[in-house]
C-alpha cells in the first residue's frame, strides 16, 4: 500500500498538469460547443436547435480523449526513461505489480476530467431553457467518457510499455504500414472482408464500438 | 517513447483536430460536397442497376438455393457462399417473422414463384442485391437486405417483394409513400420518426407527441403543399424557421433580410409570414415518417389485416388513415395513439440505451491489454 501510495504521488505529480488540462478542455467542450452553435439565439429555441448545437460534441470529446489518455499513459513512461528507470526497478515489488500500479494511478487520474465533463454538462444544461421533449443526459455521457478515456489509456500504455524505447517505431509502423494497408483493403479488397473487418471493431462488443454509437448530451 | 516523440505527436493532433472539427462543422462546402456525394452515389446506384437488369437478360441462372420456402436463382459463382448464406438466413428469418405476424396467410407475403438474383458487380453498391420475380417486374425489385432483420424490415421486405403490384393496386398508396415502402437508407426506423416529431421545428409534430389525436392527424397528412405551411408549423416557429431558411430568388436582398431579421429576432408575425411565403418550408414529416405508421397499421392488423390490405378498394383514396386503421382492424384515434406511443417508445429507448454492456465491453477489452502490458518488461 505504501508503494502505491509513492507510486501515486510520484505519477501525480508528473502528470498533474496534463490531467487538469483535460479537465479544464472536457468542462469547457459543451459551453464551447453551445456557444459557437448557438450563438445570437434567443432564451427559448427549437428542440432541434439545441440537438443541432451539440452535433460535434461526440468528434470533439472522442479527439481529446485519445489525446489526452495518450499523454497520461506515456508522459510517466518518459520521465522514468529520463532516468533509466531506476525508481521502478528499485521499489521492492516485481515488475508485473509496478505496471499494475502505474495503470490503475493512470485510471484514478483519468476521473477527473470524467468529473469535469458531467460538471461541464450540467453547466451548460443550466444555461439553456430545455423544452419539455428533451432532456440532459451529463452523466451517461461522463460515463461513456470515462469509458473512452479509459480504452485510449489501455492502448497507449500497452504501446508504450510493451514496445519500451521502440514504441515510436511501433507507432509510426502502426501509421505507415497498418493505415494505407486499411486503406487498400476498403479501396479494393473484398466488400465482404471490410464488411466483416467494420462490424467486428465497430459493433458490440468490438474494441471500438463505443466510440460508434452516438454521444448525446441532450436528447428526447 | 521520448518526450520528443510526445510532443511531436501532441503537436501534430493539435493541428489535425481544429482541422478535422471545421471539416466536421456545417459548411457550404460540406453540403455542396454531400449533395455531389448523394447524386454520384445516386448516379452510380442507377448505372448499376441498368447493367444489372441487361445482364440479366442474357446471362442464365445456373445455381439456386432454397430457404424459408422460396426458390432462388443465380448464376453459379457470382454468390459468394458468404452472400448465400446471409441470403438464406435472411428468407428463413422473413419466412418465420412472417408465420409469426400473419400466420397462414404469410403465404400470400411468401410468393412461392421462383426468384432470381444477382449481385451487384460494382463494389459501392455490392450491398444491394437485386431481385427478379419474373421478368415482367425486374424494375421492381431492387432490394437491400439488412441484417438482423426486425419485424417492420420483415414487412417491408416482404410488402416491397411479394406484393410489388400493391402500389398497382392501390396507386395513392405510392403517393402517400411516395416511392412505395423504403429499402434503403430513406427507412428511419420508429425511433427516427420519434425523434423527427420530438425535435422537429414544428409545434404540430410536438402536440402529436403529447398525445393530440388532430395535431397527428397533420403530421401524417401527405396532401399538404408548401404553401400551407402555418398547418404544420406555428406562430411561434416561425423564428427559428426564418433563421434557416435561404434567401428565394426574385426577391431582393433589400427586401428579404429585414424581414427576416425582424423575423428572426423580434418575432413579428407579419415578417415571419412574408419569409415563409416567399420561401415556402417543406414539412419536416415527409414519407419517412408515414411509412412507419403504414407498417405500424399492417403490423397491428396481423393476418385478417394483411387480407384487408389486399381486398381493399379505392374507397379509401382520400382517406389514408382511415384505410389504415381498417386495414388494422381499430379506430382511426387508437391507430394514431398506438403508433405514437410505439415510435415515442423506440426513440426514448435509442437514446437510452443502457450502458452496461459498453462498460463491461471497455473494461474487458482495457484488462486485456493490462494483461499483454504485464507480461513482457521492456525498457
Amino acid at each position: 500500500m505504501i508503494v502505491f501510495q509513492r507510486i501515486f504521488a510520484t505519477q501525480w505529480q508528473w502528470t498533474r498538469v496534463a490531467v487538469l488540462s483535460l479537465a479544464v478542455a472536457s468542462f469547457a467542450v459543451p459551453t464551447a460547443l453551445w456557444r459557437l452553435g448557438g450563438d445570437n439565439l434567443p432564451a427559448v429555441v427549437a428542440p432541434f436547435v439545441i440537438v443541432e448545437a451539440f452535433r460535434t460534441l461526440g468528434p470533439v470529446i472522442i479527439l481529446i480523449s485519445l489525446l489526452g489518455a495518450f499523454v497520461v499513459a506515456v508522459l510517466p513512461w518518459t520521465v522514468d526513461a529520463e532516468t533509466r528507470h531506476v525508481y521502478p526497478l528499485s521499489l521492492p515489488i516485481p515488475w508485473r505489480r509496478f505496471v499494475a500500479f502505474r495503470y490503475s494511478v493512470g485510471a484514478i487520474t483519468l476521473l477527473i476530467p470524467a468529473i469535469a465533463l458531467y460538471l461541464g454538462g450540467w453547466f451548460v444544461v443550466w444555461q439553456i431553457t430545455l423544452p419539455d421533449v428533451l432532456r440532459a443526459y451529463p452523466f451517461v455521457l461522463a460515463a461513456r467518457y470515462y469509458l473512452a478515456l479509459l480504452l485510449a489509456f489501455s492502448a497507449s500504455f500497452a504501446l508504450q510499455y510493451v514496445f519500451g524505447r521502440r514504441a515510436t517505431i511501433a507507432v509510426l509502423f502502426i501509421l505507415l504500414a497498418v493505415g494505407p494497408l486499411t486503406f487498400l483493403v476498403a479501396a479494393f479488397g473484398d466488400p465482404a472482408i471490410v464488411l466483416t473487418l467494420k462490424r467486428w471493431l465497430l459493433e458490440w462488443p468490438g474494441p471500438l464500438s463505443l466510440y460508434a454509437e452516438p454521444w448525446r448530451l441532450i436528447d428526447v | 517513447m521520448s518526450k520528443r516523440a510526445v510532443m511531436a505527436v501532441v503537436l501534430l493532433c493539435g493541428v489535425a483536430v481544429p482541422a478535422l472539427l471545421a471539416q466536421s462543422g456545417p459548411s457550404d462546402v460540406a453540403a455542396l460536397r454531400r449533395q455531389y456525394d448523394a447524386l454520384a452515389a445516386r448516379s452510380e446506384v442507377s448505372r448499376e442497376l441498368f447493367d444489372s437488369l441487361r445482364n440479366a437478360r442474357t446471362a442464365p441462372y445456373t445455381d439456386s438455393l432454397v430457404a424459408g420456402g422460396r426458390r432462388v436463382r443465380f448464376i453459379a459463382g457470382q454468390l459468394s457462399e458468404r452472400d448465400q448464406a446471409v441470403l438464406t438466413a435472411t428468407l428463413e428469418k422473413v419466412a418465420s417473422e412472417l408465420a409469426a405476424h400473419f400466420d397462414d396467410r404469410a403465404t400470400v407475403l411468401n410468393d412461392t414463384s421462383s426468384w432470381s438474383l444477382r449481385p451487384r458487380a460494382g463494389r459501392a453498391v455490392r450491398r444491394y442485391l437485386r431481385v427478379d420475380r419474373g421478368a415482367t417486374r425486374a424494375a421492381f425489385a431492387f432490394h437491400h437486405f439488412v441484417l438482423p432483420l426486425d419485424s417492420a424490415a420483415v414487412v417491408r421486405v416482404a410488402l416491397e417483394a411479394a406484393t410489388g403490384a400493391l402500389p398497382t393496386l392501390h396507386p395513392w398508396l405510392k403517393q402517400y409513400l411516395r416511392s412505395g415502402f423504403q429499402l434503403d437508407s430513406a427507412w428511419i426506423g420508429f425511433a427516427g420518426a420519434g425523434r423527427i416529431i420530438a425535435i422537429s421545428g414544428s409545434t404540430i409534430g410536438r402536440r402529436c407527441r403529447e398525445g393530440s389525436t388532430a395535431d397527428c392527424r397533420i403530421v401524417l397528412d401527405a396532401s399538404i403543399k408548401s404553401a400551407n405551411f402555418e398547418l404544420y408549423y406555428a406562430p411561434e416557429d416561425w423564428p427559428d424557421l426564418s433563421r434557416r431558411l435561404p434567401k428565394p430568388r426574385g426577391i431582393p436582398d433589400s427586401v428579404w433580410t429585414p424581414n427576416q431579421e425582424a423575423c428572426a429576432r423580434r418575432a413579428e408575425v407579419d415578417a415571419c409570414r412574408r419569409v415563409l411565403t416567399w420561401q415556402p418550408p417543406m414539412s419536416p414529416f415527409q414519407h419517412n415518417v408515414r411509412t412507419t405508421f403504414v407498417i405500424h397499421a399492417i403490423l397491428m392488423g396481423r393476418g385478417p389485416g394483411l387480407d384487408r390490405l389486399l381486398a381493399a378498394s379505392d374507397a379509401y383514396t382520400d382517406d389514408p388513415i382511415g384505410f389504415f386503421a381498417h386495414v388494422a382492424g381499430v379506430s382511426e384515434n387508437v391507430l394514431i395513439d398506438t403508433w405514437r406511443q410505439r415510435i415515442d417508445a423506440a426513440a426514448r429507448a435509442e437514446v437510452r440505451q443502457p450502458l452496461l454492456p459498453v462498460l463491461i465491453s471497455s473494461l474487458a477489452w482495457g484488462g486485456l491489454l493490462l494483461l499483454v502490458t504485464t507480461q513482457r518488461r521492456s525498457l
